[in-house]
């Protein structure tokens, strides 16, 4: 087999002026249940995204046929294709250099040495957690996986760096049944390790949660002040600004906050950093898909946008550096787009929040927030667990209405308080937040 | 040494070890991608995948594992990991008996769309994208897809059933800018064709229709909040069923309680003009003529006017539940473990015309698919959401104003109760874009209907 460099040469051999290797393998276990055990996967892949760029025409084939004439044909195909393909005006080159950062806490050596046997483990004591949780809760639907991911990146200007980083990840649902109705709730926690998991715990909110929202009533049409749950808050700033703090979609004429950097666009109560060099964070990594060292780079500073995140390619658009921000598939073009968007904690504690929102709703979670729409700022999700605040406490269960706002506005003018508790999912961290003018429609 | 060989030797291997029943899948697997945006090309790739997954059953307890390694050491080693997986747990899994089929079958196509050199496929793409540059338009992004998707499955009870399918498509984003406001709309089309999809079908007008949609719907105002009585197109029927119907009859979610038509079979669950069904083979869909698990995908009634008739199942969901085979046993790749899936999902045409549909409602919405982003549905529950594209008011039973798109949801049975009438027409589509996720695969499906009118849905605003 041939190393990184050896690919890079066979490029250059066959015609590529310029070629890039990108390597991944990864192991997975990953066991489900639902009521009862279900299944044990263990999944063990390999593959490289090979970009070839002969003068200004680039081309990039993803691999994953690791035989020696799989990665040959895979070589050919991509220099075949730049060959025939249209100049990109704008290309002007790979990176002149890779490197790492200096990133702790990506890689657990026990999590990476974990058997099927330990992972059914972990995934029983979060069954057995449910019912602890709640005598009428069951666990009906849930998944542990853990991954061990070994990335290499390596190209014409520069020797290959490479990395390795585990990640856990749990989710649990479970079912609150009695004669009168039924429902389900979830909950999910992803870390670097497996000592971090507490699988217990996590069934066990999952089962004592659950009854909570039996009977749960619609919730009224309206204008409304809501307090959102950490993980809502998560959803909505990923969705809501990744694509629209990226310098492709800046460029491509699709962000709302095209020429707005030194502008107010939120309150001064946001403060969002990305933090790619965070190592217990998911998104955090010590290089980029493209092998540039990442940074933690404040984009919003108390609501003035500061900056976008950028790739190689737009980074020389715009005549700058990259901030170590490229994604990729091993088939795609590497884009830029936040590592891990981290929405700064305020001071508030989540009874001061429902106390100040006094009467309104306290959503606990949702679906659908993905169908908003970034470039317009209409934000919206469809409320699956919640409760009604009233007087300032927290009162009976709710649900099934879709909550509506301006993004900019909400985040904005209408931002009441913002969470001291932060929790992080895949790609963001926040606490909760207490906005004001939400519409519940539905 | 040839895939049918090594999926032999995975299997031969894996029954020495002391499996009860396994099967072993091989996967060969080749997308191309080009994308041009706002006139220039951005990308062209290709992905190439091989591979094979093993699923072994041994004392009641599935074990499975996956490699993308071919070598004779390698496929060792995810017998061994397979084996181990199993004897990890302890299950009471039951596979339900299958015919041991033996077929070897492929799409139709005139064209191997792979065939056509890189020049001419850019072609498309660049002159697709360069036309839909009007007035009023801020940016633009044009798509193709071409997959190429071959499936081989074997198993210890005698089966061996290989398919082969080409899906060719093209897609197109309008992002239209007015007085400060932004609009996207984005649509596609695919088909499980040749290359003649792409040469046959004028793509700049498709493109420049998808623009001149987007610059009137930056326009528009959103419609306002509230409940409207409603006509629904077929594509946004068919998401709607898919999500919010579709997942509910997927055995797995049933057999574990999880979904809210668990035990329901027999009672009405829609309004009696309702029937639906799920079809591997018909027009306009994917291509689906056997599952991952080696069954036939025959057409099944999911609901007979308005009668819950069936539900989707795969070998570990048939036996719990004590059902027939459906054949809807399916997987993303050869990494993962065939789940339940639906495969083209659509409900059946009736009888009325679109104009007859419309005539009856005083103040309404005409619901469009188009621009549509997709939708998500919580199976506990039954409350669906999922965004529509730009759409018309319907005012004295006439189409009226356009407006933006937006979001609607309900309570899929409420929903589907509230179905008054049911247009003549029929469309079924697929999409070589993207497809519908459960438990972390996506795996291509079809659906969508005939023109629906019904009685409420709540439509978001903004």
């Amino acid at each position: 087999m041939l190393g990184l460099e050896g690919i890079v040469a066979r490029a250059e051999a066959l015609g590529a002026s310029e070629a890039e290797v990108y390597f991944r393998k990864v192991r997975v276990i990953t066991v489900r249940f639902a009521d009862r055990l279900e299944s044990v996967t263990v999944n063990s892949t390999s593959g490289y995204g090979i970009r070839v760029a002969l003068g200004r025409r680039v081309a990039v084939v993803g691999v994953e046929d690791v035989s020696r004439e799989g990665l040959e044909d895979a070589l050919k195909s991509a220099v075949a294709i730049a060959r025939t393909t249209p100049e990109d005006e704008k290309w002007v080159s790979l990176p002149r250099s890779i490197s790492t950062s200096s990133v702790e806490g990506c890689f657990c050596s026990k999590t990476a040495g974990i058997s099927s046997e330990d992972a059914v483990e972990i995934a029983l004591e979060a069954m057995q957690g449910v019912s602890e949780g709640s005598s009428i809760s069951k666990p009906v639907r849930g998944g542990f996986e853990v991954a061990v991911r070994e990335v290499a990146v390596a190209n014409s200007y520069s020797q290959a760096v490479s990395r390795m980083e585990t990640i856990a990840d749990l989710y649990v649902t479970a079912k609150a049944e009695e004669l009168s109705g039924s429902v389900t709730f979830t909950r999910f926690k992803i870390c670097r390790s497996i000592d971090e998991l507490n699988a217990r715990a996590l069934g066990v909110e999952a089962g004592s949660e659950a009854p909570r929202f039996l009977g749960a009533k619609r919730m009224e049409e309206g204008i409304a002040k809501i307090v959102l749950h950490p993980e809502v808050v998560c959803s909505m700033i990923d969705v809501m600004l990744s694509q629209p703090l990226s310098a492709e979609a800046v460029q491509k004429g699709r962000s709302p906050l095209a020429g707005r950097i030194g502008q107010s666009i939120l309150s001064e109560k946001v403060t969002i950093v990305d933090e790619g060099a965070i190592g217990r964070w998911i998104g955090a990594r010590s290089f980029d898909d493209e092998g540039i060292a990442t940074r933690n780079n404040t984009l919003i500073d108390k609501g003035i946008l500061r900056s976008f995140v950028y790739d190689t390619y737009t980074a020389y658009i715009d005549g700058r550096e990259s901030t170590g921000n490229a994604w990729r598939s091993l088939s795609s073009t590497p884009r830029p787009s936040p590592n891990m968007l981290v929405l700064k904690p305020g001071d508030s504690s989540l009874d001061d929040m429902v106390s100040e929102v006094g009467e309104g709703y306290y959503i606990v979670s949702t679906i659908g927030e993905w169908l908003s729409n970034p470039i317009s700022g209409l934000m919206q999700a469809t409320v699956t667990h919640a409760y009604r605040i009233r007087g300032g406490e927290l009162a009976e269960p709710v649900k099934g209405a879709v909550v509506t706002a301006d993004f900019y506005e909400a985040f904005g003018r209408n931002l009441l308080l913002v969470g001291r508790d932060i929790t992080p999912l895949r790609s963001s961290v926040a606490p909760a937040v207490a906005l004001e003018g939400v519409r519940v429609s539905g | 040494m040839d895939w049918i060989d090594t999926a032999y030797k995975a299997l031969d291997k894996a029954s020495r070890a002391g499996a009860t029943y396994a099967d072993a899948r091989c996967q060969g697997y080749v997308y191309e991608h080009i994308l041009v945006e706002n006139g220039s090309l951005k990308e062209y790739s290709r992905t190439v995948r091989k591979g094979l997954g093993l699923r072994v059953l041994l004392d009641g307890s599935i074990g499975f594992a996956s490699t993308n390694d071919l070598s004779a050491s390698s496929i060792d080693e995810v017998v061994r990991y397979a084996i181990s997986a199993a004897k990890s747990m302890e299950g009471s899994v039951e596979l339900s008996a299958k015919n041991p089929l033996k077929a070897r079958v492929r799409s139709s196509f005139s064209e191997n769309p792979l065939d056509p050199t890189p020049e001419d496929k850019v072609s498309v793409v660049l002159s697709a994208n360069r036309e839909s540059m009007l007035d009023g338009v801020k940016s633009t992004s044009t798509r193709l897809g071409i997959q190429y998707d071959r499936r081989l499955i074997v198993s210890t009870d005698g089966c061996e059933v290989e398919v082969e399918c080409f899906l060719v498509g093209l897609g197109h984003m309008s992002v239209a800018y007015e007085a400060g406001k932004l609009e996207r709309v984005y649509d596609s089309r695919s088909r499980v064709s040749g290359w003649e999809f792409i040469s046959d079908t004028d793509w700049c007008d498709y493109t420049r229709g998808i623009s001149r949609l987007a610059v009137e719907a930056v326009k528009a105002p959103t419609p306002k909040a509230g409940v409207y009585r409603a006509v629904v197109d077929p594509q946004l029927i068919g998401l709607v069923i898919h999500e919010a119907f579709g997942h509910a009859v997927e055995g797995d979610l049933v057999a574990s309680g999880s979904s809210i038509l668990a035990g329901r079979l027999g009672e009405i669950v829609a309004s009696p003009y309702v029937s639906i069904v799920d079809d591997g083979l018909i027009e306009g869909g994917y291509y689906i003529p056997y599952d991952d698990e080696g069954v036939e995908k025959k057409p099944i009634a999911i609901v007979d006017n308005g009668v819950l008739k069936g539900f989707l199942t795969h070998l570990a969901s048939a036996s719990k539940l004590k059902l027939d085979l459906t054949g809807n046993g399916r997987a993303q790749d050869f990494h993962s473990q065939p789940i339940v899936r639906q495969t083209n999902l659509y409900m059946k045409p009736g009888s009325h015309s679109f104009e007859e549909l419309l005539e009856d409602i005083d103040e309404g919405i005409y619901l469009r698919g188009m621009g549509a982003g997709g939708g998500q549905v919580d199976p506990g529950t039954g409350a669906f959401t999922f965004s529509v594209g730009p759409s018309y008011m319907i005012r004295r039973g006439e189409l009226a104003e356009l407006t933006r798109g937006t979001v609607v949801s309900g309570l899929i049975l409420e929903t589907l109760k509230g179905v008054e009438a049911v247009g003549c027409d029929l469309s079924v589509e697929t999409s070589v874009f993207g497809g519908c996720g459960k438990d972390g695969q996506m795996v291509r499906v079809g659906g969508g209907g005939p023109h629906v009118r019904v009685k409420s849905i709540s439509v978001g605003g903004g």
